[in-house]
C-alpha cells in the first residue's frame, strides 16, 4: 500500500474546474514530481495534500488514514512555498527553529532549548549554510532564503516533504546546481517527497517518478525515462517539447507512413494498418551531408533519410538547434551536438539520418 | 476545524460585548429618555427637525466644512508622511512626538494657544502691524470658516503622518525601483505605483480625519463663534443651553445614521482596496538626509510642522509665563489652595489621574483592537463570515461618529443602576475612553494585518503551528510596529478626551483636561493664567509619554 494515496480528488473553484478526478499513490522515501504547465492544478493538489484546501471529492490517505478531518498543523506534513514565506521577523535560526518550537510537546526532552538548537544546526549544515544563524532573513540572497526554506521545512523531520515551485525563482546556473544538491539532500534524508514544478529538466533531474497534468487531469504517470521514451498522450509529448510530431499509419513491421514520407521505426506495439501519431524525437537524427564532419560514416537504412533545407538555427552552447523545412511534410526541429562549427549555413540543403529507435508511435 | 471555530466565534464575542453594554446599552438609555421623558413618546423634535431649513443647513456644513479640512489635512500631511517614512535623521523620534502633541489637546487649550498665536495683540499681529505701520491688525481669523480649517488641519496632521508615515516606512521600495527600471518618472512612479500602493492607509487616515471635523465641536463653538454650528454643536447647545433633549436626540440620531452610513461604505471599499504586500523592515526601505534635494525635502516639510503644529503651542507656553508680567507665578499658584474647597485637587493629582486612566485605556484598547482587527483581517473563506466583518467593521468604529456629549450623558443615565452600577468605579472613565480610542487601535492594526503575505500563516500552520499560535507567532509579531501606533493613538486620547470625560469623571478625580477647564470657568487672570499653566503641563505629560512608549519597544517586537 502507498503511503500517500490522491484517490479521485476533484475541486472546482468559483467556476473552474481545477482538478477532475486525480488519483495516485506515493510509497516511501520516494521523490514524486508534478509536473505540467501552470494552471494545470498541481499546486491545488499540493494545497490539497497540505490541507490548506478541501477537496470538493474524494480523499487524501496517509497510511491508510482519510486525512480530511485532521488540520493542516496536525498533519505534521513539511511545505515549502514558492516565494519561501520566511518570516520576515525573525532570523535564520528562529525560523528555521519554528516548526521545532511548535512541536515541542512532541519532543519530551529535559533540555528542549539545547535540543532545539542541535536539530537546527543539523538542519542548517544539511543545505549547507553553517554560521548564517543570526542572520536576517531579509539580507540573504535568493539561494540562500531557498535554503533557508529547505531547512526550516525538513528541521521538525516532516512525513511528507512538499514543495512548491522550489527552484522558481532563481537564476539557471543556480538552479542547475542546486538540483543535484536537492536530490541528494531530499535522498539523504530519505523523505518522501512530493515536488511540483513547470520545468521538465528539473523534474527528470529529481524525480523517482513523476506525475504529469494537464488542465486538472493525470496524463501520465512513470519514471522520467518511461515518460519520455514513451508518451502517453500528444499532450505529453507535447509538453516535453517533442514537437516533431505528425499523423500516420503503421503499413508493415518497423515501417509507418507519416507526413514526412515513409520512415523506418520501432513498431512492436503496433500491428499493420493501426492509426497512429508520429514523433521524431529531435535528438534522433545526425546530418548526413557530411559524414567526414561529424566524425563517423552514417549507415542509413531504407525510410531513414529525410531530405530538406535549413531554415533556422540557433547556438545552444555545444548544440545547435536546426530547423529543417523537408521536401515533404511539416518543418522539424532537431538537436545536434556538434564538434567544432556547424558545417552548413541557412538555405543549405540538407540531409538528416534518422536512428530508427527515435522514432515514436503513439496509439491515435 | 471545529474547536479552532468554536474559538473564533468566542473571539468575535469580546468587542461585540463590549460594544453592547458600553456603547448601545447607554445610547439607548439616552434616546429613550430622550425621546420619551414622561414614558410617552414625543416626537415634537423629529417634526422641527424636519421642518426647518436650518437644521438642513446646519447638516450641510457639517459635510462640506469637514470634507474641506480633510483635503487640506492631507496635502499638507502627505509631504510629511512621506519624510517620516523613507528618511531617517536625528531629530525625528522627538519630531513625532511633538507633533502628536496638538491631536491631544482639549479644544478650550487649542483655542487658547490659537488666540495667543494669531489673535489680534499677538506677536505676529503686533510685529506686522510695526512693519507695515498698520493701525489694525492684518491678520484677523477670528471666527472665520479659515480658523476653524486651520484648526482641523492643527489638530488632525499627525493623523495623516502617523498612519501613512507608518505604512510607507514598511513598504517595499523595490517596487518604485523595479517602476523606475520600467520607464517610469518620478510623477510616474508616485501616482501609478506609491500612491495606489499606499491607498489603503491614506484612505484610512482621510476618514478618521473627516469623522473628526464632522463630529467636530470644541473648534467649533469657541473659534468659530455663534456664526457657525455642526450637528454635535447644535447636539450641545440644545441639550445645555435650551435643555431641549428631544430635539437633541434627533440630532444625535441623524449624526449617528450619517456616520455609520459613511463607516459602512468605508470599511467595504478599505476591504476591497488592499492588496497584500510584501512589507519589509524600515532600515531596508529609509535613507539618511544626504544629497541637497533631501536636505530640501526633509527642511521644508519639518519647517511646515513647526510653523503649523508648534508655533501656536509655544505662544501658549510663552503666554502662560508672560501673561500679566507672570514669570512661574501660576505655575506657583497651581499648588495653592486659595479656595480651601474640599473640591481641590493639587494639579499633580490631576496627573496622576490621567496617566492612571490612560494607561487603563491603552491596556483595554490593545487588548480589544487587536482581537476586533484581527477578526476583520482574516481571509473570509465562507460567505457567513464576510457578512459578519462586513458588520463588524463599521460597527466598531461607530463610537467615533456619535456626540461624546449624548455619550456622556447615556453613561451616567444608564450605568449608575442595578445591573450595572458604576457610579463609583473609577472604571468608567478609562471605558469611555477605550470607546473612542479602540477604533483608533482597529485602523492602525488593519491595514498591517491585511498586508501580511497569507503565505506566511500557511507556512506557519504547515510547520504545526495551531490558529491561535499562527496569529500570536505571525500576525502579533509582524504588526508590532503598528500596535505601536495604536497604543500612542489610545494614549493620547485619553489624556485629552474632554467631552465625555467632563460630565462622568467623578469631582475627586479630575484629568488634567477637566481641571483646565475648570480654571477656565472661574473670571480673572489668575484661573486663566493657571489654566494656561496646566495645558502647558499637559502638553509636557503628553510629550513625556509618548517618548517612553517610543522607546518602550521589546527585541523584535516593533522593529516592523
Amino acid at each position: 500500500m502507498s503511503l500517500l494515496e490522491i484517490r479521485d480528488v476533484s475541486k472546482t473553484f468559483a467556476d473552474t474546474r481545477a482538478l477532475h478526478g486525480v488519483s495516485f499513490g506515493v510509497d516511501e522515501g520516494e521523490i514524486i514530481c508534478l509536473l505540467g504547465p501552470s494552471g494545470c492544478g498541481k499546486t491545488t493538489l499540493l494545497r490539497i495534500i497540505a490541507g490548506l484546501e478541501t477537496p470538493d471529492g474524494g480523499q487524501v490517505l496517509f497510511r491508510g488514514q482519510d486525512l480530511g478531518p485532521v488540520p493542516p498543523h496536525r498533519r505534521g506534513f513539511g511545505l515549502m512555498f514558492q516565494d519561501y514565506a520566511l518570516f520576515p521577523h525573525r532570523n535564520v535560526f528562529d525560523n528555521v527553529a519554528f516548526g521545532l518550537r511548535m512541536r515541542k510537546d512532541a519532543l519530551k526532552a529535559m533540555d528542549l532549548t539545547q535540543k532545539i538548537e542541535e536539530q537546527v544546526r543539523e538542519a542548517l549544515a544539511l543545505v549547507g549554510l553553517q554560521g548564517f544563524e543570526r542572520r536576517s532573513v531579509n539580507q540573504l540572497s535568493g539561494g540562500e532564503a531557498q535554503r533557508v526554506a529547505l531547512a526550516r521545512s525538513l528541521a521538525p523531520h516532516p512525513s511528507l516533504l512538499m514543495l512548491d515551485e522550489p527552484l522558481g525563482s532563481l537564476d539557471r546556473a543556480l538552479r542547475e546546481r542546486l538540483m543535484n544538491e536537492l536530490r541528494d539532500i531530499l535522498k539523504g534524508v530519505g523523505v518522501t517527497t512530493l515536488y511540483v514544478t513547470h520545468d521538465q529538466a528539473e523534474a527528470f533531474a529529481i524525480a523517482d517518478r513523476a506525475v504529469l497534468m494537464n488542465a486538472g487531469r493525470v496524463e501520465q504517470v512513470g519514471s522520467p525515462e518511461g515518460i519520455y521514451c514513451r508518451p502517453a498522450t500528444p499532450f505529453v509529448a507535447h509538453f516535453l517539447g517533442l514537437t516533431n510530431m505528425g499523423e500516420g499509419k503503421v503499413i508493415g513491421q518497423g515501417r509507418v507512413a507519416s507526413p514526412w514520407g515513409e520512415l523506418a521505426a520501432i513498431t512492436d506495439n503496433c500491428r499493420p494498418g493501426d492509426r497512429v501519431s508520429v514523433i521524431i524525437r529531435p535528438e534522433a537524427a545526425r546530418l548526413a551531408t557530411d559524414n567526414a564532419a561529424i566524425g563517423r560514416p552514417v549507415a542509413v537504412g531504407d525510410g531513414c533519410l529525410i531530405y530538406g533545407r535549413l531554415v533556422a538555427r540557433s547556438f545552444r552552447g555545444g548544440r545547435y538547434r536546426l530547423e529543417i523545412q523537408p521536401v515533404i511534410g511539416p518543418s522539424l526541429t532537431f538537436d545536434l551536438t556538434v564538434v567544432g562549427a556547424l558545417p552548413v549555413d541557412l538555405g543549405d540543403a540538407v540531409t538528416m539520418a534518422l536512428d530508427p529507435a527515435g522514432v515514436v508511435l503513439l496509439p491515435a | 476545524m471545529i474547536r479552532s471555530r468554536g474559538v473564533v466565534g468566542l473571539a468575535y464575542l469580546i468587542p461585540l460585548l463590549f460594544l453592547a453594554l458600553f456603547f448601545f446599552y447607554p445610547l439607548f438609555s439616552i434616546l429613550t429618555y430622550s425621546f420619551a421623558p414622561e414614558g410617552v413618546l414625543d416626537w415634537s423634535g423629529l417634526y422641527k427637525l424636519v421642518g426647518s431649513s436650518y437644521y438642513l443647513r446646519t447638516l450641510w456644513f457639517t459635510i462640506w466644512q469637514a470634507a474641506l479640512s480633510t483635503l487640506l489635512t492631507v496635502i499638507l500631511a502627505l509631504p510629511g508622511a512621506y519624510v517620516f517614512g523613507r528618511y531617517q535623521f536625528r531629530a525625528k523620534s522627538l519630531m513625532q512626538a511633538l507633533t502628536t502633541i496638538p491631536f491631544v489637546l482639549p479644544t478650550v487649550v487649542v483655542a487658547n494657544a490659537f488666540t495667543a498665536w494669531l489673535g489680534p495683540r499677538s506677536r505676529v499681529n503686533l510685529a506686522l502691524m510695526s512693519l507695515w505701520g498698520l493701525e489694525r491688525a492684518p491678520v484677523d481669523l477670528q471666527h472665520t470658516i479659515w480658523i476653524i480649517l486651520l484648526a482641523h488641519v492643527f489638530y488632525n496632521y499627525a493623523v495623516v503622518l502617523r498612519i501613512v508615515g507608518g505604512f510607507w516606512a514598511n513598504l517595499d521600495h523595490r517596487v518604485e525601483e523595479a517602476a523606475r527600471t520600467l520607464g517610469a518618472n518620478p510623477r510616474q512612479v508616485l501616482w501609478q505605483v506609491t500612491l495606489p500602493l499606499l491607498a489603503p492607509a491614506i484612505g484610512a487616515a482621510a476618514f478618521l480625519v473627516f469623522i473628526f471635523c464632522f463630529t467636530s465641536f470644541g473648534v467649533i463653538l469657541i473659534l468659530g463663534g455663534p456664526r457657525f454650528a455642526t450637528l454635535e454643536v447644535e447636539i450641545y447647545r440644545q441639550t445645555v443651553n435650551l435643555f431641549n433633549l428631544p430635539l437633541a436626540a434627533a440630532l444625535s440620531v441623524v449624526q449617528i445614521v450619517f456616520t455609520f452610513t459613511l463607516l459602512w461604505a468605508y470599511t467595504l471599499l478599505q476591504a476591497r482596496a488592499s492588496v497584500p504586500l510584501d512589507l519589509r523592515p524600515r532600515h531596508q526601505t529609509q535613507r539618511r538626509v544626504v544629497s541637497r534635494r533631501d536636505w530640501l525635502i526633509v527642511g521644508s516639510n519639518l519647517t511646515l510642522m513647526v510653523i503649523l503644529l508648534l508655533s501656536p503651542l509655544l505662544a501658549l507656553v510663552e503666554r502662560s509665563f508672560t501673561l500679566g508680567g507672570g514669570g512661574l507665578r501660576y505655575y506657583a499658584e497651581l499648588f495653592v489652595n486659595r479656595r480651601d474647597s474640599i473640591l481641590y485637587v493639587p494639579p499633580i493629582q490631576a496627573v496622576v489621574n490621567s496617566l492612571g486612566f490612560a494607561t487603563v485605556t491603552v491596556v483595554l484598547a490593545l487588548g480589544l483592537g487587536l482581537v476586533s482587527a484581527s477578526l476583520l483581517a482574516q481571509p473570509a473563506k465562507g460567505q457567513s463570515l464576510r457578512r459578519l466583518q462586513a458588520l463588524l467593521d463599521p460597527l466598531l468604529m461607530l463610537p467615533l461618529g456619535t456626540s461624546a456629549v449624548t455619550l456622556g450623558f447615556g453613561f451616567i443615565i444608564a450605568l449608575d443602576e442595578p445591573p450595572l452600577n458604576l457610579r463609583t468605579s473609577l472604571m468608567l472613565v478609562p471605558l469611555a475612553h477605550t470607546l473612542v480610542a479602540f477604533p483608533f487601535v482597529v485602523r492602525s492594526l488593519l491595514p498591517a494585518l491585511r498586508g501580511i503575505k497569507p503565505s506566511l500563516r500557511e507556512a506557519a500552520s504547515m510547520l504545526g503551528a495551531s490558529p491561535l499560535q499562527v496569529w500570536r507567532e505571525v500576525d502579533f509579531r509582524i504588526v508590532g510596529r503598528a500596535l505601536f501606533v495604536g497604543a500612542v493613538f489610545a494614549f493620547t486620547i485619553s489624556m485629552g478626551e474632554f467631552g465625555a470625560t467632563a460630565l462622568i469623571a467623578r469631582p475627586q478625580t479630575p484629568t488634567l483636561p477637566v481641571a483646565i477647564y475648570r480654571f477656565l470657568g472661574q473670571p480673572g487672570a489668575l484661573n486663566y493664567g493657571q489654566a494656561l499653566a496646566m495645558s502647558t503641563l499637559l502638553m509636557l505629560v503628553c510629550a513625556v509619554g509618548m517618548v517612553a512608549i517610543e522607546h518602550f519597544r521589546v527585541g523584535q517586537v516593533g522593529e516592523f
